[in-house]
């Protein structure tokens, strides 16, 4: 199959795996290059879109992030299938977007990929699916929301033949066989609801039948659309969902260690920062960008981190004026490691520590007889950060 | 995961000689919080509740608690043997209104407070003016009023004639705080029902962006009144409404409010309560039902929808949640009528119910003939379904509240700029004790 980007071999099938379809979209045949350019008129309905400019580099980041960084001991990964319609300067930002192990997102390709990893989820009940789209989309409700794909408005077809039901597919994972665990990620450039609410009855192309039989543990869905289908950010970045997620992946959404003193990144700590990170980098542009979860949000782990997430540390002085004459020590109280010494306050104290629980020493020169030295203060650093304000 | 709450964290072999905790949280008039007891290694041992006698082996440990905001509070504690610590955490209560101008501020500003009616003309603020970071209060000897304000009306649901009408009897607003940051104007008020019905307050910002704000309250019931933060900075307004409530029913909201699904439902542990106990409220219980079903938690719903349905024939909502119910336990026919039975009622309090009603009107109108067999009528799921999806373009999911962008729900056309022309409409003044003032 050219859409298998990646298959990890020789490993024991019987085994659970983790199974991801990751499909990005930015180049769209039938659509002119910005939305107010006039296309053919030929019957074709463009709900008013242009090209996309960061869905492709998003799901490329992604794939490459589950590929080199995704660790869930209970369901390594098996295959990852990775379908790209990359836009032309996204193909000079990014590397490696065009390759024959990466099919374009046509309704063909994808209808084939889609069932090749349903197949492949449905080996091991529990295996572990994850499904990532990006492209031109709108949401319905917290489950319902449809993405369009490469040939989207061929006017030989139905408007929305060429488009994922991502409910429809959500709700035929949902069967018997289905690994009981899956997540989903719809990454979307906004299609304006009310140029798309004459069509949203409209039958969709891209769907599973539905069996919707209730026996899977977990399968949040985190949608979030963008408020232009422009890039938000510098080239090659992906968009800023994108650029959440992978923040929340490497630390801002990593949960404090569980019983088995593991750092995770669960559903549970997906729900509480990712729509906190989207609006953060939203805000940093001037925009406004929710990220909305939906479907069966039960908390269960995604990531399994291999070791402390970098976690922001700051460090005020209370009064501030004692900050240009103290200087800090952080120390591992159990192995006694020194993480930094003799660091001034500039005013603040900034630094990325490892998580963890640690002790802090503030001191003053001798002549700075004003300020009282504190020889060791509890820190916790959990993500996505820790901020103290210390008297002295 | 779900959470199994102790109070007895002790190892065998430490039996003898263990200490006990207490960990005081004075927030929300003293209800109990979740909490997680960490060893000093931050390993998780298990879940708590703030207010509880804790036993635990004499040692140093973690606690960690995320608060109704979206914050956590952190602390180390040590507990010795045969002694009783107690931890208070510290908390700086954020009000609603805070948190959404922290969500629009990445860096800390202050809200200035109410200013005091002034008594004579209140001079404008200068076009260019900024309050600066750390900026309190508006001096009294210089009361200001705003440079210009939002406008408002309300609007109830007439269930003959299935629509939203200006309100006859509005519902009274209370102004709680109020303060302005830079070009933005904030304002927190509690908003009380005086006469029974389903209200929206329908607001126009100073740039024209208009939204309506379903308000969970109902006269009928003990939630007589709710919270409403409005936050205007000139060119866009956003409104956030909320439930206002005894015990536990502020946190639920407030916990949903920011994603802590798993806190939300950690505390319905008296969801029958809030149906028919003193202080029925069951606004609160339909949100903390939303909480079980989408957390998928079907066993602790039990049949209370049922009753939350049929006792509160008002509520869209009790219907939604009885028919999501019925229908993950594959009982279609039920969760059609209970769908149906909603959209009779009027649109639902919540976002979270509007979208489980247009997700299984969808789901009914493309299955319906398969699932529901003789007798099911595809005409009348259909004409729900456009009943329905008539908002879904202006439904902003991201609220708690069921919120509609650039929408009227009365029907009226939205002018792109300038005041609004339809009836019932006011405008903010902050100074005058009705808070609101004829245009």
């Amino acid at each position: 199959m050219s859409d298998l980007w990646r298959r990890v071999e020789g490993v024991d099938t019987n085994a659970p795996r983790t199974h991801a379809l990751v499909i990005g979209t930015s180049h769209y045949i039938h659509l002119p290059d910005a939305p107010d350019q006039p296309v053919p008129n030929d019957g074709r309905v463009t709900l008013g879109l242009g090209q996309a400019t960061t869905p492709a580099t998003s799901a490329m980041l992604f794939a490459t992030w589950l590929d080199k960084d995704y660790h869930n001991p209970d369901a390594p990964i098996g295959t990852i299938r990775l379908l790209l319609s990359p836009s032309v300067d996204e193909q000079t930002q990014v590397d490696n977007l065009v390759g024959t192990d990466i099919s374009h997102t046509t309704t063909t390709n994808v209808k084939a990929a889609l069932r090749a990893w349903k197949r492949d989820c449905e080996t091991n009940r529990d295996n572990v699916a994850i499904l990532y789209v990006a492209g031109h989309g709108i949401q319905l409700t917290k489950d319902d929301s449809i993405v369009l794909l490469e040939d989207f408005a061929d006017p030989n077809e139905n408007i929305l033949q060429c488009a994922m039901d991502i409910g429809s597919i959500w709700r035929g994972m949902n069967n018997a066989r289905a690994a009981k665990t899956q997540f989903y990620f719809v990454d979307a450039c906004r299609i304006k609801p009310d140029l798309f609410k004459d069509y949203a009855n409209n039958p969709v192309g891209v769907t599973l039948d539905e069996e919707d039989s209730g026996t899977i543990t977990a399968a949040p869905i985190f949608f979030s659309a963008a408020p232009r289908s422009y890039a938000l950010g510098e080239p090659g970045k992906g968009t800023l969902f994108c650029q959440a997620l992978q923040d929340c992946l490497k630390s801002y959404g990593v949960d404090a260690p569980d019983t088995d003193n593991r750092w995770l990144v669960t559903t549970s700590s997906l729900l509480k920062r990712l729509p906190v990170r989207v609006s953060e980098l939203a805000r940093k542009w001037g925009e406004e960008q929710d990220a909305v979860p939906g479907g069966l949000p039960v908390d269960v782990a995604f990531h399994v981190l291999k070791g402390p997430p970098d976690v922001p540390l700051r460090i005020t002085l209370n009064p501030a004026t004692a900050s240009v004459h103290a200087s800090a020590r952080l120390w591992d109280g159990f192995s006694r490691r020194t993480l930094f010494e003799n660091v001034r306050f500039e005013p603040d104290l900034t630094r990325e520590v490892p998580g963890g629980n640690y002790l802090l020493a503030v001191t003053f020169p001798q002549n700075q007889q004003d300020y009282r030295d504190l020889e060791a203060a509890p820190v916790i650093a959990f993500p996505p950060g820790c901020e103290m304000e210390i008297p002295v | 995961m779900r959470w199994e709450f102790t109070q007895d964290f002790v190892e065998p072999q430490g039996q003898n000689d263990s200490g006990k905790l207490i960990i005081e949280f004075e927030g929300y008039n003293y209800q109990p919080l979740p909490l997680e007891i960490r060893e000093e290694n931050l390993r998780l041992l298990g879940m708590a509740r703030t207010g509880e006698q804790l036993r635990l082996n004499p040692g140093r440990y973690a606690v960690r608690m995320l608060l109704p905001d979206g914050e956590t509070e952190s602390a180390m504690v040590t507990v010795q043997a045969d002694g009783l610590a107690r931890h208070k955490m510290g908390w700086q209560p954020t009000t609603l209104l805070a948190r959404k101008l922290k969500s629009k501020y990445t860096e800390r500003k202050s809200i200035a407070p109410i200013p005091p009616a002034p008594t004579s003309p209140s001079p404008m603020l200068p076009e260019d003016h900024e309050t600066e970071p750390g900026d309190k209060a508006i001096p009294e000897q210089a009361p200001i009023t705003l440079p210009a304000s939002w406008c408002a009306r309300f609007l109830a649901y007439d269930i003959d004639q299935k629509c939203w009408l200006p309100a006859e009897y509005p519902p009274r607003l209370e102004l709680q705080e109020h303060g302005i940051v830079g070009d933005t104007v904030a304002s927190e008020l509690l908003v009380h029902a005086q006469y029974p019905g389903l209200f929206a307050i329908e607001l126009r910002g100073r740039a024209g962006d208009q939204i309506s704000v379903a308000l969970p309250m109902a006269a009928q019931s003990d939630a007589m009144s709710c919270r409403l933060a409005i936050v205007d900075d000139g060119e866009n307004m956003r409104a956030e409404a909320s439930l206002l409530g005894y015990g536990s029913i502020e946190l639920v909201s407030d916990y949903m409010q920011t994603g802590a699904l798993q806190e939300a439902a950690a505390l319905m542990t008296d969801a029958e309560e809030l149906l028919w106990g003193k202080m029925s409220n069951p606004i609160a219980a339909a949100l903390g039902g939303y909480a079980l079903l989408r957390l998928g938690d079907l066993e602790r719903l039990h049949n209370w929808p049922m009753n939350l349905a049929s006792w509160f024939e008002w509520l869209p909502d009790g219907a939604v949640i009885a028919g999501e119910l019925a229908a993950r336990r594959k009982d279609h026919p039920s969760a059609a009528n209970f769908m149906l039975l909603a959209v009779k009622r009027g649109l639902p309090l919540f976002s979270e119910g509007y979208s489980h009603l247009l997700s299984r009107l969808r789901y009914y109108t493309l299955y319906g003939r398969k699932l529901l067999g003789q007798g099911f009528s595809a005409d009348h799921v259909e004409e729900a379904l456009d009943t329905v999806q008539q908002w879904s373009p202006g439904v902003d999911l991201s609220y708690l509240s069921l919120t509609l962008e650039q929408l009227s729900l009365s029907g009226d056309d939205i002018p792109v700029q300038g005041p609004p022309s339809s009836e019932g409409w006011m405008h903010f003044a902050p100074e005058n004790p009705d808070v609101l003032l004829p245009l």
